[in-house]
């Protein structure tokens, strides 16, 4: 049951974090070039919005529920499971940020979480 | 199917027209902000996006496997006493490797922001699910660690799914 929840929290505190993320560097604008002060500049003018604090306080949440999951859950469960996120993500994207997931997007997507799943499914014993 | 054949159409018409692929998908927008001709003649519009996905799955595979070979180093994490905790953390913050990781990471979630300054989130995020392709064959080729038939289909299976992805327009929503 907690296993659940904190799956629950990793995928939908993540998720929802990156969406934030998302809007707010959406409201900066394009940023040109990888100048070092063009980025912090641009950086900067993130962090001055909430949704940016929102999104980044999310984001940490997702990060340290997942690390909390680890601790009782194998990796082989873990990452699998959290993969997840692509697909909530790829909807949340749709209905709060108005991106067009279109069906060949939602087929990438689902390939995506199939393959990471094998990944993990597949997972050999490390070899020193 | 036929949102599917649209979709392949503007792809290819992109490809092939720079200007049409600017009047399409990125929303034309006045003067100020839109890269100078100089810059718009010599790289098409979404050649930054796919560098900075490129940088995402780079960095975020070398400081996941950096990150990785210095906790072994440390060894398992004891939870057994508070004293034990500070003791592992210690330990951790002066390994060069998970400072080396860490740095990587930074790296990774800067060039993550830039890249969803430019382009979707549905199409950003599972183009770098690249990544685990790229730890599975790094920790093959570094770490030498197996890889089963399983995990190479996986691979396998992850590299088609970014494949279709990334023959969808990167951005969809308009400029601000």
């Amino acid at each position: 049951m907690r296993t659940a929840l904190f799956l629950a929290i990793v995928v939908l505190a993540g998720t929802s974090g990156e969406i934030a993320v998302t809007y707010a560097m959406k409201h900066v604008g394009d940023v040109h070039g990888f100048a070092p002060c063009t980025v912090l500049r641009a950086l900067g003018r993130a962090f001055r919005l909430p949704a940016m604090w929102l999104g980044v306080a999310l984001i940490a949440l997702g990060f340290f529920s997942m690390l909390i999951l680890l601790s009782w859950e194998n990796v082989s469960f873990v990452v699998p499971a959290t993969s997840l996120s692509y697909a909530v993500g790829a909807l949340g994207a749709q209905v709060v940020l108005g991106e067009r997931v279109s069906r060949v997007r939602w087929m990438g997507v689902l390939l995506v979480i199939l393959g990471v799943v094998l990944v993990w499914l597949g997972e050999g014993h490390g070899v020193g | 199917m036929g949102a599917e054949g649209g979709e392949q159409q503007r792809v290819r018409a992109e490809a092939t027209d720079d200007q049409a692929r600017n009047a399409s998908v990125v929303a034309p927008e006045p003067s100020a902000r839109e890269p100078s001709i100089v810059a718009r003649g010599i790289r098409r519009p979404h050649t930054d996006t796919y560098l900075l996905i490129l940088a995402m799955v780079l960095l975020g595979a070398i400081g996941d496997l950096l990150l990785r070979a210095g906790m072994l180093r440390v060894g398992a994490a004891s939870l057994a006493s508070p004293a034990a905790v500070i003791a592992t953390l210690v330990h951790a913050f002066t390994t060069p490797e998970i400072w080396l990781g860490i740095g990587c990471l930074i790296l990774f979630f800067v060039s993550y922001l830039l890249a969803l300054a430019r382009a979707d989130y549905s199409f950003v995020s599972p183009a770098a699910a690249t990544s685990y392709a790229v730890v599975a064959v790094l920790a093959w080729a570094v770490l030498g660690e197996v890889i089963t038939p399983v995990r190479w289909i996986g691979i396998a299976v992850i590299c088609a799914g970014v494949l279709l992805v990334s023959h969808t327009p990167p951005r969809t929503t308009q400029h601000h």
